[in-house]
This record gives C-alpha cells, structure tokens and sequence, in this order.
C-alpha cells in the first residue's frame, strides 16, 4: 500500500528556500562589474569579473532547475493540502450521515 | 609632498576593502546558502519530512542540482576566502602607505627646514669669512672668526638635520615599498585563486557550451556562410568566456585546463578518450556502410590500415602537444593551447561538413562509399580530417613521402593563425605568404598555392570539398583496382587530369619525388 508522509510547512519552506536560492544565484551574476575600480588591482577585479562571468552560465541554469523545482514544490504543497482538506470534508460528511437516525 | 599614492599607486590607494568584503560576504552568504539547500535535497533528509510516490518523483527531478550547488559552495566559498584574505591585504597596505606617507612628508618638512638652515648658515658663514678678510682691527678680525665659527656650527647641524631627515624618508619610503610588494603580491595570490576557483564554473559552461554549439554549428555549415560559422564561434566564444578577445579566452583556457589540472593532463586525457571514442566509431562506420563489401577484402584492409595510422598519427600528436605544453608554459605563452583550442574547434566544424558531405552524396553508390570512408576517417584522425586523406592518397600514389603527422601540425597551426588574425589584415597575408613559400609545412603549402583566400570560411570549406573529393576518387579507383577494371582507372585518371575531381587529387596525382630523393 502507498503510504505518504507530509510534513506541509516543511514542503512550503522549502519551495521557498528553492526560490530564494535562484534569486540569490540571480542577483549574484549581475554582481560581475561589481569591484570595478574598487579592488585596487586590475587583475583582482579582472578575476572577480572572470569567477563571476565564468559561473554565470552553470549558475543561469541552476537557478532555472530551482525555479522549476520551486514550482513543483509549492504546487505539491498546494496539492497535498487540498487533498487534505478533501479528506476532511469528506470524513466531517460522512460523520454528519452515521449519526443520523 | 609624498603621498600614499606615490608610495603603493593611485589605484591601490583608491580601492576599497570594505566593497571587497562585502563581495567576499555576499559570495559567502550564497556559498552557505548553496550548501544549506544541498542538504535538504539529499534524500534522507527530505524522505523525513516527505515521503510517498510524489516525494520520489520530486528526488527524481532534482537531477544533477544537489551536484551542481556542491560547486557552486565550493567555488564562491573559496573566492569568498580569497578575497576575504585580499581585503586584509589591502587594509594593511593602505595603512602602511598612510602612515608611512605621514612619516615621508614629516621628514620632507624637517629636510626643506633643514636645507633653508644649512642655506642661512652658509650665507653667515660666507659673511663672517668675508668679515674677516676685509676688516684690519684684530679685534674685528677675531670677531669675524667666532661668527664664522658660530656659522660652521650652524651649518653642520642643519646638515645633519637633513642627513637624519633623508634617512626617515627613505625608511618610510621604503615601509611604502614593502607595502605595495606585499599587496602586489596577495592581488597575484587571489586572482590565481579566483582563477581557480572559476574552474568548476568553466567546466559546468564548457558541458552545456558544447551541446548547445554543436547545433549552432551544424546550421552555420549547412548555410555555408563563413560570415555565420565566424558569428557563431565569435557568440559562443563570448558566451563561454564572457570575453571576445581570443587573449582572454587563451588565458582562461590555460589557467583552467593546463596550469591547475598539471600542464594540460586534462587535455590530454579528454583527447585521447575522443580519439578512442571516434576510432571505434570509425569501425562502426565501416561496417554499417558496408564499405568491405564494396570494396572486397583489400579495401576493408587498406580502410583499416588508414583508420589506425590517423589514430596513430593523432596520438603522436597528442604526445608533441603534451610535450609542447611544457614548454610553452615554461616560456609563459599558451601558443599549443591556442593551437589545439583552434584544432578542437576546426574538427568539430571539419567533422560536420563532412557530415553533409556525405549526405549530399547519398543517392551515388561511389560517392556514397567515398564519402563513408572520409567520415570515418576523418573521425579516426579526429583534429584534422585532411591529413587522414592527405595520409591514404600519399600511400596509394607517392610512396608515402610526405608525412601526416608533421603537415597535420603546421596546417593547423596555420589554420589557427590564420583565424585569429581574421581581422588584421596584414598578419593574415603574412600568414599565407609564409604558407605558399613552404614555410608552415607542405600541406599549408599546396592549400594555399591551390587557390585558398584569406577567409577562415575558404580554409575551412575549400580544403574539406578538396579533400573529400580527393579521397573519394582515391576510394573510386580502389573500387576498380580491386575488379580489375582498367578501363574504368583510366577514365578516372582522365578525369583527374581534367581537373574534374578537384585540385588536391590532380596535385598529388601529379606530384613526382625530386632526383635527390630517388635512388
């Protein structure tokens, strides 16, 4: 028998962690000119600007596998707790009819 | 006056360790954040909170993620400590510069106070010798000798004030030296560690470059537009190392895949694993396009026999590269790299053409066959289709003379210069200047006496028809050889002379060994 273990804070906290996560990963990549000038040295604000560009494109596609993570989460968030309530209207019907006379 | 920014420079003296920390603090926080993701991710840990048929489905999608976030806290956790570590650096240095900027200045003060005393003791000094010269009264006279005195007293103390006062510029000076040593030194440091740590980066691009590329390519060659085969290369280029400039991409390259991974071994291995991959593909080739069949016993033989000498020739190859990533690197440039860059690039445009090469001839049996047998021995030479063709066609008609290995090298080479001065007109005729007087090898040299331009286009699509038609005329006349039909080599090699099979095949057809190389 299938069983399910649902813990649905823990699921939307979740789906929120993996959206703050793509965001950070976001805001990182527009930080590449972010030392212009203020490093002191050319090359460490060349290599800030090369460690940032060169991840730019593994991090556009992290942050897009969060994205689409995120969603799945949240939209089995919302899934399980329909179902739950579902579950609970149901059960609160049925009580209601056994005990009817 | 002596400022900081004479002792360590304007730019040192400008920067800003606080921006620097708080780039190291905010790569730190997206470090931590990375990790603290990654292990919600990992399957226990999630299976304890969510557990069922969707829970697992979920794990399943999570795919390579909790992989990827592992680099991506390792790289930004280790540039965050570089340049955490940098920004002490540059405090420091600052702070040395500042005060020893006070302490130069100070003694500049008490050295131009101390030349004004020497000055005015020299002038009494010249007064009361004068005094003395000119006065009779002994008692004047002996008056002009204790002011002359007083004078010379005078004049040795301001000089010692300004000996004392060199001195402590010096010495802070030289405080303001080591500083801007010590921070040139910890700005190398952290930009070979930001380098480093750009590597997981680099290569997560270079998986995703590659797929995507490929694409790109096959529709740029299919259109036959050197201009779109040069955009492409150029956008992905800049996609993969946020630059345009073939120096920074070279630079990345190096610092990525020769000096951190120990002279290329990296490369090395990834080429030699392609080199297998497409030698096995090259039997694959053979046997699904029935190129035995067609050709009889002989013709499988000699289309094995050239398969392996193009992976033998590869791997001696790979060999002098390897070999010569050392000495490049030792000599601080990165010429093989660019050149095998260039190479690895060229194969792949080299490999598609043929690909639609042998498409296009798909409805003509020998062409067919031809076209087969270039693929897949274009794909066991893997860098450079040509020399595998050059290689077989040498062996049919000219005894093998000329050697593959050496003109596969300078082609190359050729090819990549020629493609990284696309734009500087001048160093590209000089290029092929050098390749028609023989300069870079004896394949550059029949390339570019047959009519080869100075378009990165021509060299790429003018040599890979030439030699495709070169080898499936060599496959044609191996097709009649083993029937033994006379005639019909005959009418090939009147066709050769025609120059209906191109001007490769007619060259080498042509080609006679000099008298000092015969017997």
């Amino acid at each position: 028998m299938t069983t399910f273990r649902v813990d649905l804070d823990d699921l939307r906290s979740l789906a929120r962690t993996l959206d703050h996560a793509a965001n950070d990963l976001r805001e990182m990549d527009r930080q590449r000119g972010g030392l212009d000038g203020d490093a002191g040295a050319a090359d460490v604000e060349g290599a800030v600007h090369g460690f940032i560009a060169h991840w730019s494109d593994a991090t556009g596609r992290i942050a897009r596998s969060l994205d689409a993570l995120s969603l799945v989460t949240e939209k089995s968030h919302d899934a399980y707790a329909a179902a739950d309530g579902t579950v609970a209207a149901a059960s609160a019907e049925g009580g209601r009819r056994m005990l009817r006379p | 006056m002596t400022s900081a920014a004479d002792l360590i420079g304007e730019r040192a003296s400008r920067g800003d360790a606080h921006a620097v920390r708080d780039l190291a603090r905010r790569m730190r926080t997206l470090a931590d954040a990375a990790d603290g993701l990654r292990q919600r991710l990992v399957p226990g840990r999630l299976r304890a909170d969510w557990s069922g048929p969707g829970a697992t489905a979920f794990l399943r999608a999570t795919g390579d993620v909790p992989h990827d976030l592992e680099k991506v806290r390792a790289s930004y956790a280790r540039a965050a400590d570089a340049l955490t570590r940098y920004a002490g650096a540059l405090e420091a240095a600052q702070a040395t510069a500042g005060a020893a900027s006070q302490r130069a200045s100070d003694a500049e003060r008490r050295a131009s106070a101390a030349e004004q005393a020497a000055g005015a003791a020299r002038r009494r000094l010249w007064a009361a010798q004068s005094r003395q010269l000119n006065v009779l009264d002994p008692a004047e006279q002996d008056a002009g000798r204790r002011e002359a005195a007083r004078a010379t007293a005078a004049l040795h103390a301001a000089q010692a004030r300004l000996r004392q006062a060199h001195d402590d510029r010096d010495a802070a000076v030289r405080d303001g030296t080591r500083a801007r040593d010590e921070l040139a030194a910890a700005a190398r440091a952290c930009t070979r560690e930001l380098g480093e740590a750009s590597n997981a980066g680099i290569r997560n691009s270079l998986a995703s470059w590659i797929e995507r590329h490929r694409a790109a390519i096959d529709a740029a060659v299919a259109g036959a537009s050197p201009a779109a085969v040069g955009k492409t290369v150029e956008g992905a280029m800049r996609e993969l190392f946020g630059s345009t400039r073939p120096r920074d991409w070279f630079d990345a390259l190096t610092r990525t895949l020769g000096i951190s991974t120990g002279v290329g071994s990296l490369l090395g291995v990834v080429d030699y694993a392609w080199g297998i991959r497409a030698f096995l593909r090259t039997e694959e080739a053979l046997i699904r396009t029935g190129i035995g069949r067609d050709l009889g016993v002989v013709g499988g033989l000699r289309g094995a026999r050239g398969a392996a000498g193009g992976i033998g020739d590869y791997l001696r190859m790979g060999e002098r590269t390897l070999m010569g990533s050392d000495r490049a690197l030792a000599n601080g440039g990165a010429r093989w790299f660019t050149r095998l860059g260039t190479a690895l690039g060229l194969a792949d445009v080299g490999i598609t053409g043929l690909d639609a090469y042998e498409r296009s001839a798909a409805h003509d049996p020998v062409a067919r066959v031809g076209g087969a047998a270039t693929h897949a021995l274009a794909k066991a030479t893997v860098l450079n289709p040509v020399v595998g063709l050059v290689d077989a066609a040498s062996d049919l008609f000219s005894g093998g003379r000329i050697r593959p290995a050496q003109g596969y090298s300078d082609l190359v080479g050729t090819a990549g210069d020629l493609l990284f001065t696309t734009f500087d007109p001048q160093a590209n005729a000089q290029i092929l200047d050098e390749a028609r007087r023989g300069e870079r090898g004896g394949i550059a040299r029949q390339l570019t006496t047959n009519g080869a331009s100075t378009t990165v286009g021509d060299w790429i699509g003018g040599p890979l028809w030439e030699a495709g038609e070169a080898f499936s005329t060599t496959a044609e006349v191996m097709m009649h050889q083993s029937r033994g039909d006379d005639a019909a080599i005959g009418q090939v090699g009147a066709e050769i002379e025609n120059g209906q099979h191109g001007d490769l095949i007619r060259t080498i057809v042509d080609w006679r060994p000099p008298s000092w190389m015969t017997p």
